[in-house]
């Protein structure tokens, strides 16, 4: 696993709004890394195969490559809804560390 | 085949260096996949912890967002687990493709090789009754005397641009041109033919030796020829015949001489590599007493050392074994992969010449000499001892020798050279062994074997695949920087001279 994702901690007790920032800052992280690995599969296509087969495949390759994308939009998102969560419950008061 | 007529297969071109590619590529896509799925399972440990649950006690809509989200991320129709799944498919079929093309590559030559031979079981079998007309036919036509004219005039003609054509001395060798030779030449006009003609070889001798039906005489010599499945077996089943004929025997004992070395330059490229094998055949070509083995080193800017050890070929065609260790006889059992007083004169070379170990060594050799650079590269107790890291042949058969992938092999080959063929075996195509075949003659002339074989023309073979273009050449050039001339380096040469003893010749 990449650098962010090992240093992954899990949001422990008393969590507020800037440690669920500090999440989505980390979660935006393993977004880049999802991003970095799907340009390591689209080199993949590279490979010196022709064929009919190999047209199968280069096809394939690509679809994932544009699902290794999509995935990265979608822990994207994850980071965003982090932040929008963060706001929520610095709206809602819960700020025992205070900002 | 390109405009200079060079037809590469192997190295870092070839299919099996493709086949590489194809494993890397599906190795490369499953780590991906393991790299998704651990960062899928980051982000739900980041995410989904206890404490983040907490948080939807002030926030319980934002939080239900959060949760459906990284759901979606990590195991959504888009999100990380189900796209690494599908990467670790993908790179699996990828392994499995690879597997696949070598298998079925694996299954057709075995399938030719046993088609190969038996049709040889079942031509040596009918070939019995036939047996005195061709003996009488070879005998009453001079095949033997022809075939050994030209090749010994080849390789002689081959020591130096100075020493005159080896086809010339080759064809004018028996005055005319006789049946044998022109049989030579045909055989050399259909090289393709010839290597299938030489893979079911074995088979014609098995079938020779194992009539149909059994000839109780022939039980002996059946038992122990053993089953021939190459030439190697069928090499070494005439080999054995060496215990009663003469000719065949192979004393392997030689004496060498360490001659006064002197300053070179380093080889400037392949071409001078090949021209440094040609100075190994004697000017004379009658003065074939002894062999000469030569070990250059050469001395890096940086003081690194590397050694190019230099192998001719056969230079006598003598029925006995005489003092010249490259002969008949070593012919015979190089192909059998046995000892021979060739191979002990090189290995005797590289000691005399005090190659230490650890430095990188080249291995060049012309016809029987790169029978010898090839089995010396794959003799594990050799590679013990000394680091063999490149091998070049011109005109060799060598593609029965096991030579590790972790050598870079270079073998030229003429398609109207018979030598070449003799071991009935293409060479393997791997990203470490490159082959390069150019046919000399005209389509639709007659080819000359003898000139084929010859030495000069190789050079002029091999300076076209010092200028080629094509990616296995380019790859196996890059390697060769330290046995090469460059600022700086230095270059000392050494001959050794070589004599069989214990054979009674003088």
């Amino acid at each position: 696993v990449a650098s962010a994702g090992a240093a992954v901690t899990t949001a422990g007790p008393g969590v507020d709004g800037d440690q669920l920032r500090q999440l989505a800052v980390r979660v935006t992280g393993l977004a880049e890394e999802v991003r970095a690995a799907g340009v390591r599969v689209a080199t993949a296509s590279g490979v010196r195969w022709r064929s009919v087969a190999a047209g199968g495949f280069r096809a394939r390759l690509a679809e994932q490559t544009v699902a290794v994308r999509r995935a990265a939009v979608a822990v994207d998102d994850v980071a965003d809804v982090l932040r929008g969560h963060a706001r929520a419950v610095d709206a809602a008061g819960l700020r025992p560390g205070g900002r | 085949v390109p405009g200079d007529g060079l037809d590469v297969r192997g190295g870092a071109g070839g299919v099996d260096a493709r086949l590489d590619d194809l494993v890397a590529a599906g190795s490369l896509l499953r780590r991906c996949a393991a790299e998704l799925a651990d960062l899928a399972v980051a982000l739900g440990r980041l995410v989904c912890g206890p404490a983040m649950q907490l948080t939807g006690l002030p926030a319980p809509v934002t939080l239900a967002e959060v949760d459906a989200r990284t759901l979606a991320a990590v195991a959504g129709p888009h999100g990380l687990l189900p796209v690494a799944a599908r990467l670790e498919a993908l790179g699996t079929a990828l392994g499995l493709v690879a597997g696949a093309y070598r298998g079925s590559d694996a299954v057709a030559a075995a399938a030719v090789h046993e088609a190969e031979l038996t049709a040889g079981v079942v031509a040596g079998r009918l070939a019995i009754p036939l047996l005195p007309g061709l003996i009488g036919y070879a005998t009453g036509t001079g095949v033997g005397s022809g075939i050994g004219a030209g090749d010994s005039g080849a390789h002689t003609g081959g020591g130096a641009g100075t020493r005159g054509s080896g086809a010339e001395a080759g064809g004018g060798g028996g005055g005319t041109v006789g049946p044998g030779r022109r049989l030579f030449d045909l055989m050399a006009g259909h090289g393709d033919v010839m290597e299938h003609v030489m893979a079911a070889a074995p088979g014609f001798l098995d079938g020779m030796v194992r009539p149909w039906p059994p000839v109780p005489a022939s039980f002996g010599i059946a038992v122990a020829a053993g089953p021939l499945r190459d030439v190697p077996d069928a090499a070494a089943l005439v080999g054995r015949f060496g215990r009663i004929v003469p000719g065949l025997s192979e004393p392997s004992r030689v004496e060498v001489r360490l001659n006064t070395g002197r300053e070179v330059r380093p080889p400037r490229d392949l071409a001078d590599l090949t021209g440094r094998v040609a100075s190994c055949y004697p000017v004379d070509p009658f003065a074939t007493g002894t062999a000469t083995v030569r070990v250059d080193q050469v001395i890096g800017p940086g003081g690194r050392r590397a050694w190019v050890v230099a192998v001719p070929g056969q230079q006598q065609m003598s029925l006995h074994a005489g003092s010249n260790p490259f002969d008949l006889a070593g012919d015979v059992h190089a192909m059998a992969r046995q000892d021979t007083a060739s191979r002990q004169t090189v290995l005797k070379a590289m000691e005399v010449a005090g190659i230490p170990r650890g430095e990188p060594v080249l291995i060049a050799g012309h016809s029987q000499g790169g029978m010898i650079a090839a089995g010396l590269a794959a003799d594990p107790a050799v590679r013990e001892r000394y680091r063999i890291t490149h091998v070049l042949t011109v005109g060799s058969p060598i593609g029965e020798y096991p030579v590790p992938d972790d050598v870079q092999v270079l073998a030229v080959e003429h398609t109207d050279d018979v030598v070449p063929r003799l071991d009935g075996r293409a060479n393997p195509d791997r990203a470490g062994w490159v082959t390069v075949r150019r046919t000399l003659h005209v389509p639709g002339m007659p080819a000359d074997a003898v000139a084929a074989h010859d030495l000069d023309r190789y050079r002029q073979t091999v300076a076209l695949v010092d200028a080629s273009d094509d990616p296995s050449l380019r790859a196996y050039r890059a390697g060769l920087e330290p046995f090469l001339d460059r600022p700086g380096a230095q270059g000392w040469s050494n001959e050794v001279s070589a004599r069989r003893t214990g054979t009674g010749a003088p």
